[in-house]
């Protein structure tokens, strides 16, 4: 009788750590792909306001350097309150720092979460200097989810978060 | 007989209920995916109409340009979604400005982008490839409204 229940006892453990498994590796990725769409969006939204400010700054203050400085602070409230508890960096604070010394361009996902981990994102705007204004937000956003069952491309404990607008200032400034 | 029978049942019901979860989730991320392609897409459009505006009224052939290479440097170059992403037709924006006439209408860009899961896990359960069209818009400022491309750099309204 004794056996019996043990043997019971052991099956339904048994049982209960195979559909737990089953059941988180389900879960997580669920949760890991909501906040990644939530988090990208609010990354689209913020590339585009950005560029949409630094063509028309450089227009009303005549240089696309002082525009550039404009974006940040424009975009990164809204930024701020989609990214959970991810920090939202100027790249121009950034970049003045020794781990950023001969980075050229904005940096991409993988270029921030190297030199500054996972939960930082920043937002780079420049130009080329060729006529393209670029508004760049980059990085790895928090995650929720343990590593193990995470997003195949995401780091441990991070969501890639890139988004990139581009746009020519063309002959025509203003 | 009983304990056969009932581990006939778990098994029957196991191969039941696992490919429905495994759809539900490759669904939700697919469906996650087309969100954030979608709005990206949205971006590269609505780039494109700025750009178009980065010419001088009625200089169709700058206009073009501009356009199309904000749409394709905005539709994103390292996303995660990006080799899933593929153009179909590529920008075509048109309205009053690339024609030359002064007018307040604003420019609107359109182009067909397909997104396919067929390289990916999700493609599993996201069998079709989902066509997405969209509009971008953007309106021409007075500044720009007054200055044409064949009359020099004085305004002429």
């Amino acid at each position: 009788m004794n056996v019996a229940r043990a043997g019971s006892r052991g099956q339904a453990t048994v049982e209960f750590a195979l559909v737990a498994v089953l059941f988180f590796g389900l879960f997580f990725p669920i949760v890991d792909s909501g906040l990644w769409a939530i988090e990208s969006d609010a990354a689209v939204g913020a590339a585009g306001r950005g560029t949409v400010i630094a063509l028309g700054a450089a227009h009303d203050r005549g240089s696309l350097q002082t525009a550039e400085r404009l974006v940040f602070p424009a975009v990164s409230g809204p930024l701020h309150a989609a990214m959970m508890g991810t920090a939202v960096e100027d790249w121009f604070e950034v970049n003045s720092q020794a781990r950023w010394t001969g980075f050229v361009g904005c940096p991409k996902p993988a270029d921030v979460a190297d030199r500054e981990g996972v939960g930082h994102v920043i937002v780079c705007a420049l130009n080329d200097g060729v006529d393209h204004v670029t508004v760049s937000v980059a990085g790895y956003a928090r995650s929720f989810v343990p590593p193990v069952f995470g997003l195949a491309r995401s780091r441990a404990w991070g969501l890639p978060v890139g988004e990139t607008a581009t746009v020519p200032i063309g002959t025509f400034p203003g | 007989m009983s304990r056969r029978r009932e581990r006939a049942q778990a098994v029957i019901e196991t191969a039941l209920v696992i490919p429905i979860m495994l759809i539900l989730t490759f669904g939700f991320i697919g469906l996650m995916i087309e969100v954030k392609a979608t709005s990206e897409y949205r971006l590269a459009l609505n780039m494109a109409a700025e750009a178009s505006l980065r010419a001088p009224r009625g200089d169709m052939a700058q206009s073009r340009q501009l356009a199309a290479f904000a749409f394709d440097h905005t539709l994103n170059p390292y996303g995660s979604e990006s080799n899933m992403l593929h153009v179909v037709d590529p920008v075509n924006c048109s309205g009053d400005y690339y024609a030359g006439i002064e007018s307040s209408q604003p420019v609107t860009c359109t182009a067909n982008v397909q997104l396919d899961f067929s390289r990916s896990v999700i493609g599993f359960v996201w069998q079709s490839s989902v066509t997405m069209h969209a509009t971008g818009i953007a309106r021409p400022s007075e500044h720009r409204r007054c200055v044409q491309y064949l009359s020099g750099d004085g305004p002429t309204c």
